[in-house]
């Protein structure tokens, strides 16, 4: 399965693309899981994911949270609103 | 003719207009809150010009209507009214107004720095500063 997760703020600026595209050979994943994969195929931002949230189709989710194909994934860092 | 809802979301490109036009959700209103960002003219000490705003969406409207929600979940708040740009906005101008009509000026307090603090905790937008050249 193909993973694209959107990247916004630092992250994006850090790894310099819109979006981190990891593969995995299972059918779903869930993100305690997934994360360190990201990790390892970004260094750029490794340091940083242990403090990003994942968000699953507009909603955050924590490490239990299972990715399914479809789904829409954005890493969301330190925000910045107001 | 129907009731004004009590919950008003907008992303809006650009800077946002000073808050002229009235609000009918706030009629029985015993106080309205209004807080508005603007944008600084330094960041870590050095000047800029403006502040590129970039939201994800549809989750960063989604999300500010639930915190509205929620904040008239508490005793007394009446209604929210949230604005939040999108886009540049020059150093000066207004980033973001939140509005809250409560009954009395404790709750809509409350309720304000309780919505300020979930946005910028949890709500995904985010701002880039411009250096000036």
């Amino acid at each position: 399965m193909r993973i694209a997760i959107k990247l916004f703020g630092a992250e994006r600026e850090k790894l310099g693309a819109d979006e981190a595209v990891v593969e995995v050979a299972e059918g779903s994943v869930d993100w305690g899981t997934l994360r360190p994969r990201v990790a390892e195929a970004y260094p750029a931002i490794a340091e940083r994911l242990p403090w990003c949230r994942l968000a699953i189709n507009y909603e955050l989710v924590g490490d239990e949270a299972v990715i399914t194909a479809g789904d829409e994934l954005a890493l969301i860092g330190a925000v910045s609103g107001g | 003719m129907s009731a004004p809802e009590p919950i008003d979301v907008r992303i809006v490109d650009g800077p946002l207009e000073p808050a002229t036009e009235a609000w009918p959700a706030a009629a029985g209103a015993g106080a309205v809150l209004t807080f508005e960002g603007i944008a600084r003219p330094t960041e870590d000490g050095r000047p800029i010009v403006a502040l590129d705003y970039e939201a994800y969406e549809p989750m960063a409207s989604r999300m500010l209507s639930r915190l509205a929600e929620h904040a008239i979940g508490r005793t007394g708040v009446l209604a929210v009214s949230v604005e939040h740009s999108v886009g540049r906005v020059p150093v000066g101008a207004r980033s973001f107004r939140l509005r809250i009509a409560s009954e009395h000026r404790k709750e809509g307090l409350a309720a304000t720095d309780e919505y300020i603090d979930a946005l910028k905790r949890d709500v995904p937008l985010w701002k880039r500063a411009v250096f000036a050249p």
